[in-house]
């Protein structure tokens, strides 16, 4: 049996995030996916603040990217051969946050417009894992710029910081170490006592991580 | 004092509970863990925390170890598997005094995928301080309780039992061989070398990396996965082949 374990993790992240209730995420991919595929300048226009706007075109555009990543990775289920000079020709585009939108999308659409058409080409890239998994961190940020679209259209919200992290500490395999904390902590009286709280999600959570990890090596033989 | 620790420990044990999902028939698989506790068990872990360790019951442990090897990104791809992985999960369910019902009031999230860590906190709970810090004291020490004794440790006795055993097959396969075939000096001195080194090789390498890889492919997925007993047995055979 071969490990690739840990092959892709450069950094250790822990969060602390106070939440209004703890549920069990409920994660829907094709949702996730047709939310994204979806998002475009028009549509954005009416429905979030102007200085997001480009925040969201970022995801639609990752999405894209990461779709033409897999296209062109001959290790990768989804990996097309006729298509890789062509995608190789529009990667340098893509990965500029500025005139990407010019080429057409090459991902296939979440409800074919198409009556012919079938659900396969949807189907089996959400099959994919390597997809799924950028999916859900597009996810992931896409949910944080839904709640601050809420916060700037709401002046009500400015200090609450329920629902998304409120600090986030990054290890990382060079030994930098990487501090975020959320702009709404900063307005807080009990600001000492969520860095506190923090402190202390960070220094169980690397312990946790270290644990885990030293039981993965003792199954795998290689402590 | 120590039939109060023994009963202390089965308490906590019993707090400590693992939540199954139905993914066939015959087969429910770990979902995530997670803490009942009350103010009761709270006052006891406050005691237990500075001064025992938790010990936690061989069917719990065998349990803990298999929900955490399933949630391991193994080079298996989840299409080939019956299960989608998950992050591994601790949460604390309280039950406060003026409830009927549990609140989860914190949740760990880990996953071994991304090497992403969430700690999520209710905010009901956050608004309880006093509260707050023995439950988050509570849930992070039950949590250190059970990675601590998460990894497979061989004991020195079980290694060399092991190494013993595979030594006499060795000599015996080797007499029998002197003992039926008339050999020359020669002879016997390239049988006893070529089963020396086939034992070494036998003991440490090539088959001991077959029989681990068989046995965690099972475990995840397969024969071995099917009852606790069965993975118990699995998980104290992989210990033994820790050298």
């Amino acid at each position: 049996m071969n490990h690739n374990l840990l092959e892709n993790i450069t950094a250790v992240e822990i969060s602390t995030v106070i939440v209004e209730e703890i549920v069990d995420e409920m994660f829907i991919p094709w949702e996730v996916y047709q939310a994204i595929y979806y998002l475009s300048r028009s549509c954005l226009e009416s429905t979030v603040d102007c200085s997001l706007r480009n925040h969201y075109l970022q995801l639609r555009r990752q999405l894209e990217l990461a779709y033409c990543l897999l296209l062109v990775d001959p290790s990768s289920p989804l990996y097309n051969r006729r298509l890789v000079t062509e995608i190789k020709r529009d990667l340098p585009i893509l990965s500029q946050s500025a005139r990407w939108e010019t080429i057409p999308s090459r991902l296939p659409e979440p409800i074919p417009s198409n009556r012919h058409q079938t659900m396969s080409a949807v189907n089996k890239l959400l099959g994919d894992r390597s997809f799924i998994n950028i999916l859900q961190q597009l996810h992931q940020r896409k949910t944080i710029l839904d709640r601050r679209d809420r916060i700037l259209r709401n002046s009500n919200f400015r200090q609450d910081i329920t629902g998304t992290p409120y600090a986030q500490t990054s290890l990382q395999l060079d030994g930098k170490i990487i501090n975020r904390y959320s702009q709404a902590i900063l307005e807080r009286s009990d600001r000492a006592l969520l860095l506190q709280l923090h402190e202390r999600s960070t220094a169980t959570g690397e312990q946790q991580w270290r644990g885990l990890i030293e039981f993965v090596l003792s199954l795998i033989g290689r402590r | 004092m120590n039939e109060r620790l023994g009963s202390t420990n089965e308490i906590l044990n019993s707090c400590i509970k693992i939540e199954s999902i139905k993914i066939s028939r015959q087969l429910a698989i770990p979902h995530q863990v997670y803490f009942c506790l009350n103010s009761d068990i709270l006052d006891q872990i406050e005691i237990e925390q500075s001064h025992h360790k938790l010990t936690l019951s061989s069917d719990k442990l065998a349990d803990l170890r298999y929900y955490i090897l399933l949630n391991i990104p193994l080079n298996k791809t989840t299409s080939s598997l019956s299960y989608q992985r998950s992050p591994i999960t601790f949460s604390t369910n309280y039950l406060f005094s003026n409830k009927q019902q549990p609140t989860t009031v914190v949740r760990s999230v880990i996953n071994l995928e991304s090497g992403k860590i969430t700690q999520q906190i209710q905010q009901d709970l956050w608004q309880n301080r006093q509260l707050l810090s023995k439950i988050i004291s509570a849930h992070y020490w039950l949590i250190y309780q059970i990675i601590e004794q998460l990894p497979l440790e061989s004991s020195k006795i079980d290694s060399r039992l092991i190494c013993a055993c595979s030594l006499a097959v060795a000599v015996t396969t080797f007499a029998t061989l002197w003992y039926f075939f008339p050999l020359n000096y020669l002879a016997t001195v390239v049988i006893a070398l070529g089963v020396f080194f086939g034992w070494i090789i036998w003991n440490k390498s090539w088959f001991n990396k077959q029989l681990k890889s068989w046995i965690i492919h099972h475990l995840i997925d397969g024969c071995l996965a099917k009852n606790v007993r069965r993975r118990k047995i699995a998980l104290r055979i992989l210990s033994f082949m820790i050298h």
